[in-house]
């Protein structure tokens, strides 16, 4: 892969609070273009590589870099190509709507107002209204016009989807869509959110979380046509372990089901093969591929 | 950029300057009319020699007033920056991290500075309407001393707010009140070493960058 392409870079990354490890050589790379989604269960580090490539926390080891930068030390133009929001939505709240606008547009040379007020007309919201008084879905609104304002080669946002109703997620996950299409220059979009469905939208590459490892990184269209669903009964009390068949976890009474990414065949032939009958085989969503890669608590 | 900074934290602090800069004008005020009610029941000779003998400090509510009034801008600046992270969205402006802390930092000290002068003005023109210039002037030199203190206290202050760990947070808070104790509870020891207190102040404009650069690396 051409150096060149690769937006965010992570080498070897171990990060430790005291005796607890969140991860260990982590290592993964975000190219020009992707829309990488990261999902885990709370806990798992996801706000943390969020910290660490936004340069809010030094990593125990290793590194991270974008567009060849080293994240603890970012230069004032690369911090200008990135969109960053946070948990929350957490913005200057002492600011009005029209002053959080006007202290932004100082900063960046590309800024667009009319993308920013174009959003924020939809919302109706005087332009005097102080952003400590929005909801949270309002707040959203605002961090996403300044973002769309901003136009930034790259964006990270950190659960996006948190706090947001039905209507305020729709209508961000359009905007994002419409984001990452846009422009002269490809755009690079780096999410994390628990709520898949709208993930599943919008991104184009999935790495899921487990505590202290990577359980998967690829583009999402291969996750989706090579992770499926096994159900079987056995009157087995416990599965023999094998790396073929990920978390098997009895339903009920002798039903059971697990996940594979192995050919059907293969998986097939191995139910078979220690006395299961295998009832179905199925696609899964992202929804089902998260819970059945990362087991159910 | 910088005026944007600027206009940022006057937003946050512009009732805070607002309130000090009144009590600032009722203090003098009230100073002014104390005296004038002394100087009637005594003459001014008398009252003069009194406080001489006595060693009064000049006007007590305004030494006070001076931390209180760096207290109160520094929490009105970093407080909404230490909540919620919103640090790190500041931090995230494309400008040098030291840059946008010695911005914040710079507004805070002139505020400081600024009224501390509208004090010494005020204090200065209010006493002269009764007392000589050459009996009014070490109480101004007694307000740069607490000007200095007030610095030292907005210094300790954000670097409280900065300061990602409790801990952290403590033992600056620790080093606030001794320095509090050494420069000001106990003035009369600190009166004859002025450039000490000068260096005091000129070193305390680093704490604030040590503690941003202890949120940068993430502590916990």
């Amino acid at each position: 892969m051409p150096a060149n392409n690769i937006v965010v870079e992570c080498d070897k990354v171990t990060q430790r609070f005291g005796s607890r490890t969140i991860y260990s050589d982590l290592s993964f790379a975000i190219e020009e273009g992707q829309t990488l989604g990261l999902l885990g269960k709370n806990g798992t580090g996801k706000t943390t590589i969020i910290n660490i490539l936004n340069g809010y926390l030094r990593p125990t080891s290793g590194t991270c870099r974008i567009w060849g930068e080293d994240s603890s030390s970012l230069s004032p133009q690369t911090k200008a190509r990135i969109g960053l929001q946070l948990e929350g939505h957490i913005q200057h709240s002492y600011f009005d709507v029209r002053q959080i606008e006007k202290f932004y547009s100082r900063f960046f040379d590309r800024w667009n107002s009319d993308a920013y007020y174009n959003l924020i007309s939809r919302l109706r919201i005087a332009p005097k209204q102080k952003i400590s008084t929005m909801s949270c879905g309002q707040r959203s609104q605002v961090a996403l016009g300044l973002i769309m304002a901003q136009d930034p080669d790259l964006l990270v946002l950190d659960d996006f989807s948190m706090g947001l109703d039905p209507g305020y997620r729709r209508l961000f996950v359009e905007k994002l869509q419409d984001f990452a299409a846009s422009g002269s220059t490809p755009k690079t979009l780096f999410l994390t959110s628990h709520i898949i469905q709208d993930m599943e939208k919008i991104i184009t590459h999935c790495m899921i979380f487990d505590y202290g490892r990577v359980i998967c990184h690829m583009p999402i269209g291969q996750l989706l046509d090579t992770l499926h669903r096994y159900t079987f009964t056995s009157d087995l009390d416990r599965m023999p372990f094998d790396c073929r068949l990920i978390n098997p976890e009895r339903q009920h009474e002798n039903l059971w089901e697990a996940y594979s990414f192995e050919p059907t065949t293969d998986v097939e032939y191995y139910i078979k093969n220690i006395g299961a009958n295998l009832v179905s085989c199925s696609n899964v969503s992202l929804h089902d591929a998260f819970i059945g890669l990362t087991g159910k608590y | 950029m910088y005026k944007s900074l600027f206009f940022k934290e006057f937003t946050k602090t512009h009732t805070a300057i607002i309130i000090c800069a009144l009590v600032v004008v009722v203090l003098c005020v009230a100073a002014m009319s104390s005296l004038a009610h002394d100087i009637r029941l005594s003459t001014a000779e008398s009252y003069m020699a009194q406080k001489i003998n006595s060693r009064m400090r000049p006007l007590p509510l305004l030494s006070i007033f001076s931390v209180v009034m760096s207290l109160s801008i520094a929490a009105a600046q970093f407080v909404p920056e230490a909540l919620s992270g919103r640090l790190k969205l500041t931090l995230h402006l494309p400008l040098p991290e030291s840059t946008i802390v010695y911005v914040m930092c710079l507004y805070g000290w002139l505020c400081v500075v600024v009224l501390s002068l509208l004090a010494s003005c005020l204090y200065f023109f209010t006493q002269s309407l009764y007392l000589p210039v050459d009996f009014i002037l070490p109480d101004l030199v007694e307000i740069f001393r607490q000007t200095l203190v007030a610095l030292v206290v907005y210094n300790i202050t954000a670097a409280v707010c900065f300061d990602p760990r409790q801990r952290g947070k403590l033992r600056w808070g620790a080093c606030g009140l001794i320095t509090l104790f050494a420069l000001w509870l106990l003035p009369d020891t600190m009166r004859g070493f002025m450039p000490l207190s000068v260096l005091i102040a000129l070193l305390s404009t680093a704490i604030p960058f040590v503690s941003a650069c202890r949120f940068k690396a993430g502590l916990r």
